[in-house]
């Protein structure tokens, strides 16, 4: 049931209208949430049902024992071990399979057995959710261990489920602990604002310049020109965008009419003057998860080698997209260029000198960055590093200049850069403006998006995370 | 109170009315539909279903002995649920009888009548040209059909009624499994069902067969999107075994086998800007893996394949693609024909089929 399908939105629908239908009796509402939650995972595979539920038990268990453990010590050796646990599911379906086809070797028979297993869809993200719970017990974030359900009820959450946001178990189970109440009317306009924008961005914008950019220019580079080459480059930030993004907007919508807040992703992540501030900016539920619980853990800014630290974070960022060369070596290019920003900073700071590009030098800053972000990002597409360098190589077809895209595909193009590059107060005031309009008005214009969403795209390309 | 309503602000009727709006819109076409075409949700006691099952072959045929209004036809089903005239179970003495296998273009998804269709015209025509000799024709034509699923009709229904003559004109319905075989494989997933939406909902259909011109517009770019695509070697395969199956069968049962090019409406020739229009439909349905681009090398893969089996089995192949022209006089759309295209088709076969007979 994919969250763009009518299906799903039906689904919320029912799920909304049983959850009012419910009144004051929030433990029926949270058993309800549970059950619609696991049959909507069921809806992909019954199997990964079992995989979802295990890693709660596991949670559950470790949140009991770092808060029963005798001392500080013991305290921290469960914490560990607790978090061994919860990834072993993770490492087993996502990275075991890989590692032992690269090595070519068949310990134990397992060949065959892994070559069955399916990467059971969200698993990276739903993990990091089990791992928060813990980890906010550890840290005094959250005050006390939730009971079984709450804590099945925040894992489960069928809007999070698939691609979050990696939501902390301290940002969800206060709310599981106030009064469940759907959507007040401004907060169901506000949220069906975001479903709508969502769709947009997803269908629309997403799909499109997919189909007309970026799967010709990688299915095929050789036989395609410079001039594609590398504006399809940069369609694929903006597809990569506007696909998790609208994503994020759809499930934050329908979380809302639900009553539920989950936490924002994007904050105009190409805006960025440098890559540190990009990774502020971009998939901000992941980047801040590894800051906290990975960077910080590990000491930082403030014990052992910071710039070493930074690479370990950022390859994890990488291996945890996928397991794969290529996602190594994206990781290593960004903690190396965070690194160097950090070097530079510091030694402009000791220098006296402004450390924050200002007017044009700001300008170019945002350029040079969304340059190397965009081709960075040729690493996450390829299938291998080999393939990467056939996409580069095939650059050097100047002779042809060609764009094959139809009209759509460039208008869309051009919006996107428009859309970015923008300032974010003006998306703010239209977004405040549409919300006062009429609900008649607001149909409306919610009934010209289901034309655009219906009438552009050719072919709907699944969610790109959702490989991860 | 509901003025009042909907001009204050309140999401959840937002919700309402978006939802309300979109099913009115929904209601209207199908009430649209059922007005012009008889199609619709409510069948007029005049009516009867349209399709039932073949209990021999377990295909989808016309319902049998039956008079079905659509799209502005009047289809009148045989016995067999043929778009045919009564057919005795064995040829009559001294009767020549053909048989026309084929899908939407064969059973004439737009002529209006039974009468105007190519295969009974053929009839007529041969008839002509050969007085005092029985000609039979049977169209086994049926929407939808693959190669797969002419070929279960050949040897389970139409080899049964003896033809001297079996036509094979295929059409491009297999290029939906082309497409298929191409997108990604799915996984072997155990999955529970849910409720979606009707999968015949009008609304969707007409805005995107409506809004091609929006999809495939190139003003502004000069150009249109490339996509990359190669029919999968096992599905091609897959395609040409199904022909060489009906050949060999037409042949252990007696009958000649003879293959009609299957036509389009645009051809290599035309301006490219009436080729795009003309493939319209044809993009409609497989825009979703085709450009205009792989759509005339898809089609004449299909008819590469047709002619080396042809060629292989040493039966005619017989090209009609200079004796029928294309564009809009004979083709309602892509690949559909018009009243004026069935008779273009019937006399094109005409002097082929002649010379079967002699």
């Amino acid at each position: 049931m994919s969250v763009t399908s009518p299906a799903f939105f039906i689904f919320s629908a029912l799920v909304c209208l049983a959850l009012f239908a419910l009144g004051r009796r929030d433990a029926l509402k949270k058993l309800l949430l549970v059950a619609v939650s696991l049959y909507f995972y069921a809806t992909f595979d019954v199997r990964f049902v079992f995989v979802l539920l295990s890693l709660a038990l596991i949670s559950f268990a470790a949140g009991r024992l770092v808060t029963t453990a005798p001392d500080a010590r013991a305290r921290k050796r469960r914490l560990l071990v607790c978090i061994a646990v919860s990834l072993l599911p993770l490492f087993t379906f996502k990275y075991m399979p890989v590692i032992i086809e690269g090595s070519g070797t068949n310990p134990l028979g397992l060949d065959g057995l892994l070559g069955a297993l399916i990467l059971p869809i969200g698993i990276s993200f739903y993990t990091f959710q089990a791992i928060s719970y813990p980890l906010d017990l550890y840290r005094g974030t959250l005050k006390h261990t939730a009971s079984f359900l709450d804590l099945v009820c925040y894992l489960t959450f069928f809007p999070k489920l698939l691609l979050g946001p990696i939501t902390r178990a301290g940002q969800f189970l206060p709310q599981l602990e106030r009064p469940l109440r759907i959507a007040d009317s401004a907060a169901a306009t506000s949220g069906l604002w975001l479903i709508f924008q969502g769709l947009i961005k997803k269908l629309v914008f997403a799909d499109v310049l997919a189909e007309q950019f970026v799967e010709p220019a990688f299915s095929d580079p050789t036989d395609n020109g410079t001039l594609f080459l590398v504006i399809a480059i940069f369609a694929y930030s903006f597809q990569m965008y506007f696909d998790l993004a609208g994503y994020t907007d759809i499930v934050r919508g329908v979380s809302r009419l639900m009553g539920f807040e989950l936490p924002i992703n994007f904050n105009r992540p190409y805006l960025a003057a440098s890559i540190s501030n990009f990774w502020q900016r971009w998939h901000i539920t992941m980047s801040s998860f590894f800051r906290d619980y990975l960077y910080f853990s590990i000491g930082g800014s403030k014990y052992g080698n910071v710039y070493l630290n930074l690479i370990i974070t950022f390859v994890a960022i990488g291996i945890w997209h996928g397991a794969g060369w290529t996602f190594v070596v994206y990781g290593l290019l960004h903690g190396s260029l965070v690194g160097w920003e950090r070097f530079r900073r510091e030694a402009r700071k000791r220098h006296g000198l402004p450390t924050e590009p200002t007017g044009a030098r700001l300008v170019l800053s945002i350029l040079i960055t969304f340059t190397i972000v965009s081709w960075a990002r040729l690493l996450f597409r390829a299938e291998t590093l080999g393939d990467a360098g056939i996409y580069l190589r095939s650059l050097g077809n100047v002779s042809d200049l060609s764009v094959p895209v139809s009209d759509i595909g460039v208008a869309l193009l051009i919006l996107s850069a428009l859309m970015h590059f923008t300032p974010p107060a003006w998306a703010e005031q239209l977004r405040g403006r549409i919300a006062a309009w009429p609900s008649a008005f607001q149909a409306t214009l919610a009934g010209i998006g289901v034309f655009l969403c219906l009438a552009l795209p050719t072919t709907s390309a699944g969610f790109i995370y959702a490989q991860f | 109170m509901i003025a009042r309503r909907l001009f204050a602000t309140n999401g959840w009727f937002t919700l309402l009315l978006l939802v309300s709006g979109l099913l009115a819109v929904e209601i209207a076409l199908h009430v649209k539909a059922q007005i012009k075409n008889g199609r619709g949700l409510f069948p007029t006691t005049e009516e009867t279903r349209e399709s039932a099952k073949d209990p021999e072959t377990g295909l989808n045929i016309f319902s049998p002995n039956s008079t079905i209004k659509s799209l502005g036809t009047t289809i009148v089903s045989n016995a067999y649920g043929l778009r045919s005239p009564q057919i005795s179970t064995k040829p009559q003495h001294g009767e020549y009888r053909i048989a026309v296998m084929g899908a939407s273009t064969v059973a004439g998804a737009y002529t209006p009548r039974n009468e105007q269709l190519f295969s009974y015209r053929l009839a007529d025509m041969l008839k002509r040209r050969k007085p005092g000799r029985r000609i039979g024709v049977i169209n086994a034509g049926i929407p939808g059909y693959s190669v797969s699923s002419m070929r279960t009709m050949l040897e389970r229904r139409v080899l049964a009624l003896h033809p001297q003559l079996v036509l094979l004109y295929s059409g491009f319905n297999d290029i939906a499994s082309f497409c298929q075989a191409a997108s990604t494989r799915s996984r072997r997933n155990l999955s529970l069902p849910y409720i979606g939406l009707p999968s015949k909902l009008l609304l969707p259909e007409i805005v995107k067969k409506n809004t091609v011109d929006m999809r495939i517009s190139s003003e502004i770019s000069g150009s249109l999107p490339a996509k990359p695509f190669r029919i999968p070697p096992a599905a091609l395969a897959a395609y040409r075994a199904e022909i060489e199956a009906m050949a060999r069968q037409a042949r252990r049962a007696g009958a000649d086998f003879a293959i009609v090019s299957s036509l389009t409406a645009h051809r290599a020739g035309m301006p490219l800007e009436q080729q795009q229009d003309l493939s319209k439909s044809a993009l409609y349905y497989y825009g979703k893996c085709l450009d205009h681009q792989s759509l005339n090398a898809t089609l004449a893969a299909m008819n590469s394949v047709q002619r080396s089996v042809a060629r292989e089995y040493g039966i005619p192949y017989i090209d009609l693609t200079r004796s029928v022209a294309g564009g809009r006089a004979n083709f309602v759309d892509s690949t559909h024909l018009t009243v004026a295209g069935e008779e273009a088709v019937a006399e094109a076969l005409t002097p082929h089929v002649i010379a079967q007979m002699d």
